[in-house]
């Protein structure tokens, strides 16, 4: 492995490729999470990646586990009968929701 | 685990019960709800730290499963992962348009001391599974390790992840791919299913 340090020019070459790991993990924001979701439409590379690191996450994720309030699972079910569902449709990628007011 | 007699499992997959929710089958929606609680609620609730905010991101997370379960694909990942996907990105949008208005709490957030990755691997019910996940997280540099850490279990971004480490930028981004493609080869995920464009 490389040093801690001393990354530059060469990653600036492969910076498209570099936020995969971050964009995995919710970690990039904004436009930038636009921009890289439009490489990632067109990069085989990381299209196969991201889903494997989010395996790999959600078996991080476990540890988390918490009983939940009672609730919970009542109120949604309630909810969920005045939301309608979207259709299938032929998607790009791995298709994640996104907020409503996007939804064209 | 035990779950009640009208929403049980009654032997489905998780990726059953999807697929049935997303042909509009409230039942399985309902067993799938109480199923993934405790991991949809545990999620938000490490992210938020708030539990009345934790359990309306939870339940924002299911209306969202529920609304668009048509476009999970199997051969794409996980039900586990895609639902702890849509979950952890409800979380993290939720407390990034919190700590926007109250910047204090990114930095209270900060001095949080990190879980021990040795709870992480406890958790996994299996014994050769959890044998295998502690192994992989010790192979991590350090970078490695508390770049993921801080993104999966803090909701910070690469650019926060790179101030708190006091890295470069590129280093933060560079940690956290090397770190998961590591788990990734250490666990052997995308070896049987799923991973592949």
């Amino acid at each position: 492995m490389t040093g801690e340090r001393g990354v530059s020019a060469v990653e600036s070459a492969e910076d498209e490729h570099a936020l995969v790991g971050a964009y995995a993990l919710n970690a990039v924001a904004g436009a930038e999470r636009s921009e890289f979701e439009r490489h990632l439409a067109g990069c085989p590379l990381c299209t196969a990646d991201v889903p494997a690191f989010r395996e790999v996450i959600a078996g991080l994720a476990r540890s988390t586990a918490t009983t939940p309030p009672d609730t919970l699972v009542d109120e949604t079910v309630a909810r969920a009968r005045s939301v309608p569902q979207e259709r299938a449709r032929r998607r790009r990628l791995w298709s994640m929701p996104r907020r409503r007011a996007r939804e064209g | 685990m035990q779950h009640s007699e009208k929403a049980s499992t009654r032997g489905r997959s998780p990726e059953e019960l999807l697929r049935q929710t997303a042909r509009g089958d409230a039942s399985a929606f309902e067993a799938l709800t109480r199923y993934f609680a405790p991991l949809v609620f545990g999620v938000a609730l490490r992210v938020c730290e708030d539990r009345s905010l934790a359990e309306e991101v939870a339940q924002e997370a299911f209306l969202d499963i529920w609304r668009t379960a048509a476009r999970y694909e199997r051969d794409r990942g996980s039900a586990h992962a895609w639902i702890v996907t849509i979950t952890h990105r409800r979380a993290v949008d939720q407390v990034r348009s919190e700590r926007a208005h109250a910047r204090r709490e990114l930095h209270a957030k900060a001095l949080l001391p990190m879980v021990d990755f040795d709870q992480v691997a406890e958790a996994v019910d299996e014994a050769g599974d959890r044998e295998r996940l502690r192994t992989c997280l010790g192979v991590l540099s350090r970078l490695q390790r508390e770049s993921i850490h801080l993104a999966f279990f803090d909701g910070l971004t690469h650019t926060q992840i790179s101030v708190k480490l006091q890295v470069p930028l590129g280093t933060a981004k560079a940690r956290l791919r090397e770190g998961l493609g590591n788990l990734k080869s250490c666990m052997g995920v995308g070896e049987k299913a799923g991973g592949r464009a």
